[in-house]
């Protein structure tokens, strides 16, 4: 067996072999690249992560909206105390007024004078 | 002038080996006896004669081109860098036989065809990264 012919068998192998091998390994390679792309963009990753998120900001929107209301509550029970008394104080001093005005009223009678 | 030439992606690559092999092709079909005359190529030139290397060759190069015209098309580009691969390979190995068997011969074609080979399968590593729809 010459050069040539070792050549040419040894060529053939290594071009077969490189013919079979060179789209076995990209083929893989795109499989692999593929994968990794889905699991990155996973939507039902994406949409459970979205639910999550969309749980946690309504359960914080409901906290604030209970700590609002509550707020509201109390600030409406301290008016309301506030007006009882107010409302008391008056009437404490209306009935005040009412009886300096019979008091008086009894003093210019005794002193003849008119009302 | 990185991104002008696009050196760092594989259709770079591509074109250059296209070059080459349209270089070698062309050579082949024109200047025959010039690889007659050559040594190195004794093994080669005796398995299939220059005629028909060239067409290989211009071939090849063409299958490397409309790689890179239709780059978005996979299959395509696979079988390009596939049919380069295997065609450097068999020349490099014609090389190695004939550098290790004729005193007469010289270390320049191994490295060449080592550098295209080098080259090629390069720029087949790269595709994934670069392949764009449409791109």
């Amino acid at each position: 067996m010459d050069t040539v012919q070792i050549t040419a068998v040894v060529g053939v192998i290594v071009a077969a072999f490189a013919g079979i091998v060179v789209p076995y390994v990209l083929y893989r390679r795109k499989q692999r690249a593929d994968a990794d792309l889905t699991s990155v963009v996973s939507w039902d990753k994406m949409a459970a992560r979205l639910d999550s998120e969309r749980d946690s900001l309504q359960k914080r929107l409901d906290e604030s909206e209970d700590r609002h209301r509550k707020q509201i509550d109390d600030m409406e029970a301290d008016w309301g105390r506030r007006e009882t008394t107010l409302r008391r104080q008056i009437a404490d001093l209306q009935a005040e007024v009412d009886a300096l005005g019979r008091q008086l009223a009894q003093a210019l009678r005794r002193g003849g004078g008119a009302v | 002038m990185l991104k002008v030439l696009r050196l760092n992606e594989p259709r770079a690559h591509v074109a250059v080996i296209a070059a080459v092999f349209y270089a070698i092709g062309i050579t082949l079909w024109l200047q025959p006896a010039r690889y007659a005359d050559t040594p190195s190529y004794a093994n080669l030139l005796g398995i299939l004669p220059q005629h028909a290397w060239s067409l290989i060759y211009v071939g090849t190069a063409s299958l490397k081109v409309s790689a890179i015209w239709r780059y978005s098309l996979r299959p395509l580009v696979v079988v390009s860098h596939a049919v380069a691969i295997a065609l450097e390979s068999a020349w490099l190995v014609a090389f190695i036989i004939r550098y290790l068997t004729d005193s007469g011969t010289t270390i320049v074609n191994v490295v060449s065809w080592s550098v295209y080979l080098y080259l090629s399968v390069r720029s087949a590593l790269m595709i994934d990264q670069h392949t764009k729809p449409g791109g």
